[in-house]
């Protein structure tokens, strides 16, 4: 791999963060004074894998996360949750050069982190809400597939091999919720330009595939990449509104945001003679998505469908000159059903389109791309042991990942995990890119 | 001394009549009549308490859980929201269900991680109930059997301590019924008194005994029955789950959008505790 990150000057942009953590901190001090009810959940996990190929550990990371709710009156409420990691492996902790100033880690060291997951107040009286602080605005009804589900930046770490698909990245906002007769308005502003979580350079999910880094083969060439600054709130903000009503056995809603990309163009910062390291700046040109999500449950059955169109994809494109871009129409559609089935199993399948129109120039994607996702599981031992068993692929490249798990119960407070993240296709594939990290792995989480 | 003798009378004819109307029940009435009995026990509109499950495995190892349970009974809808507070791995973790007489069945899930309220298929009635010996027809029927699910027959009678308790018995109606409960009959002692189960038997869909309810405690809520303490003995598997509902309370004013998807996601009603009577 011959990819570098400049090191990134963060004492500039001190003043913003300890701001931040004195107001949080005085905050803090307010609500636990204020509240009437205070509930905290710890969850201590520690997990590890070992490739499927070499037997090498290469993944080995311990978290320690907290989560507080205060319940202040009738009508307020508040949320802290904060989250330490600690790491000393193959697949690290992830980019933070495309979190904001005031979104950054408190504690950033080498191998340890320690970031604010949720920091927000409260208002609700009947049927509105108002949210002020560090949220998430989690929009669409499928599964881990991201159609309309875009308005959250996510994190890329550990590729899509998270507990939650997609783990979200909170952004501090303002949220206001309200039901008007059978018509719901959800509107959303996140004043903060933090964008999708990539993983670091070297580490093993780092993406090599072309189709991502621009057509630029990074693991052969050398390449010093950047990202821009986020700093500029308002020009790097995400707003957007949805509307809900129920229609027939389900409810319809038609939403529509716009905000930076959640994943990348790579542009050249300069001209560069030939002989010289490229010099890449991940840019996260801001969008708009019109979208629609329908769900209904049928019987045993529940359908969800959600389409969404983006007017101004920006992507890279094969051109005379490397890493050029463009802006193009995107179309994505996605289907999903959820199947309550004989013997207690549980399963649930859905297929995506991603179109981008690609007449006008060459693309260093497939215009269409079908993505498959296929889960079934079932609780054994009184609900003791859980089997999961999960398929997720692209069929138009024939690449995928095929994830069987198991999940016990051990008591009330420790849950152990373990499965088998088993990753086939073409290695300039979504999927294929990562098929020499096939894993074991094992998962511990005590929580109390 | 002639008063006496009259009051001797009195007495006699008092205990008589009182051993008559104790036998009475179990002979005067038709199996429907005792299942209409139980099927119109009253119910409170809305009633808001914590539900305490402890699940015993074979071995004697226990798993707790612990919920705020938000029920409402409107005249064509049943609306039951569960919000579990212990233990902490499952803390903010929300099920609702509207079983609609007229309508499609509704189940919502909220997780937490997951930060969205997901709608469930649902459930066959026959399904456990998240890890419980209580299937999901056991959770909604509350103790009740269904006109339309069952054929009754009345057993003998039985005297206990003076007082006399119907035996009801029940066979599914049809095939694709039984095959959706996941019984092939029951039976259940019947307090004539408050038409509320002592203990229901359960057969599964082959005719082997699969698992015995046993109401231990009742208590008057709002002047309506509601079983506080019961416990659900599953022979096949040799796993019990114990029931304790805690804190009831009849709410008179429960908020009309309470117990809606959107509202699974801002965690347990717990001030609803301060306001049941």
């Amino acid at each position: 791999m011959l990819v570098t990150v400049p090191f990134k000057k963060t004492g500039e942009n001190m003043a913003p963060p300890l701001l931040v953590m004195l107001i949080l901190y005085l905050g803090l001090t307010n609500l636990v004074y204020a509240a009437t009810n205070t509930s905290t959940i710890w969850s201590i996990d520690y997990r590890f894998s070992t490739n499927l190929h070499n037997g090498d550990l290469e993944f080995s990371r311990f978290s320690l996360a907290s989560q507080t709710r205060f319940s202040l009156s009738r009508n307020w409420s508040a949320q802290l949750e904060a989250r330490a990691e600690f790491a000393n492996d193959d697949v690290g902790l992830g980019t933070i050069n495309g979190y904001s100033s005031l979104s950054r880690p408190l504690v950033d060291k080498k191998h340890t982190r320690l970031e604010i997951d949720r920091a927000f107040i409260q208002w609700r009286k009947r049927a509105h809400s108002f949210t002020l602080g560090k949220q998430v605005t989690p929009w669409g009804v499928l599964d881990g597939v991201q159609i309309t589900d875009r308005f959250d930046p996510v994190r890329r770490r550990d590729f899509i091999f998270t507990d939650v698909r997609p783990e979200r990245i909170a952004r501090w906002g303002a949220r206001w919720r309200n039901k008007i007769g059978n018509f719901k308005l959800d509107t959303s502003f996140a004043l903060d330009g933090t964008i999708t979580q990539q993983a670091e350079p070297g580490t093993l999910f780092f993406t090599t595939s072309t189709r991502f880094t621009g057509g630029v083969d990074v693991t052969n060439t050398p390449v010093n990449i950047s990202s821009q600054n986020r700093n500029n709130s308002l020009a790097q903000s995400t707003f957007g509104a949805r509307v809900s009503h129920p229609l027939g056995e389900g409810d319809i809603s038609f939403l529509l945001f716009r905000g930076p990309d959640t994943d990348p163009i790579l542009s050249l910062t300069t001209l560069q003679a030939m002989n010289e390291q490229i010099a890449v700046e991940l840019n996260y040109q801001r969008r708009t998505l019109y979208g629609a999500t329908y769900d209904a449950t049928i019987g045993e059955t529940v359908l969800r469908g959600e389409l969404a169109y983006i007017p101004d994809q920006p992507i890279n494109i094969i051109g005379d000159t490397p890493l050029q871009s463009a802006v193009a129409q995107r179309l994505l559609a996605g289907f999903g059903i959820d199947w309550s089935a004989p013997e207690q199993w549980f399963v649930n399948a859905q297929l995506a389109l991603d179109y981008i129109d690609s007449q006008e120039f060459d693309l260093l994607r497939p215009d269409t791309d079908t993505i498959l996702t296929l889960r079934a599981q079932r609780l054994f031992i009184n609900g003791r042991l859980l089997f999961k068993v999960e398929l997720l692929g692209t069929i138009n490249q024939r690449d995928g990942v095929l994830r069987p798990e198991l999940v016990y119960e051990y008591s009330d407070k420790l849950k152990l995990r373990s499965g088998i993240d088993w990753l086939f296709g073409d290695e300039n594939s979504q999927f294929g890119q990562f098929k020499d990290n096939s894993r074991l792995w094992f998962a511990a989480t005590y929580t109390f | 001394m002639k008063h006496f003798f009259l009051y001797i009378n009195i007495s006699l004819l008092c205990l008589f009549s009182s051993v008559v109307q104790a036998t009475e029940p179990a002979t005067s009435l038709s199996p429907m009549e005792v299942a209409e009995n139980i099927v119109n026990r009253s119910a409170s509109k809305a009633r808001v308490g914590y539900m305490h499950f402890i699940m015993r495995n074979e071995s004697g190892s226990e798993r707790k859980r612990s919920a705020l349970l938000v029920h409402s009974q409107e005249p064509a809808k049943t609306k039951i929201g569960i919000y579990f507070t212990k233990p902490a791995g499952l803390q903010n973790t929300s099920f609702l269900s509207h079983d609609n007489s007229n309508s499609q069945d509704q189940n919502w899930l909220y997780l937490p991680a997951t930060d969205r309220v997901r709608k469930l298929p649902a459930s066959s009635r026959g399904d456990y109930f998240m890890g419980t010996d209580l299937s999901y027809g056991d959770i909604k029927d509350n103790f009740k059997f269904a006109l339309e699910d069952w054929d009754f027959s009345l057993g003998e009678q039985q005297i206990e301590n003076g007082k006399s308790f119907y035996f009801l018995q029940g066979t599914p109606k049809n095939e694709g019924i039984k095959q959706e409960l996941g019984y092939a009959s029951f039976t259940s002692k019947i307090d004539p008194d408050t038409w509320f189960p002592v203990n229901i038997k359960y057969t599964d869909v082959y005719h082997a005994p699969l698992k015995e309810i046993t109401i231990s405690k009742l208590e008057m809520i709002a002047e309506t029955w509601i079983a506080t303490h019961f416990s659900v003995f599953n022979s096949q598997l040799s796993h019990q789950t114990e029931i304790v509902l805690s804190d009831m309370q009849y709410l008179p004013n429960l908020p009309s959008n309470l117990l809606s998807a959107d509202e699974l996601a801002y965690g347990a009603p717990l001030m609803l505790l301060d306001e049941g009577e």
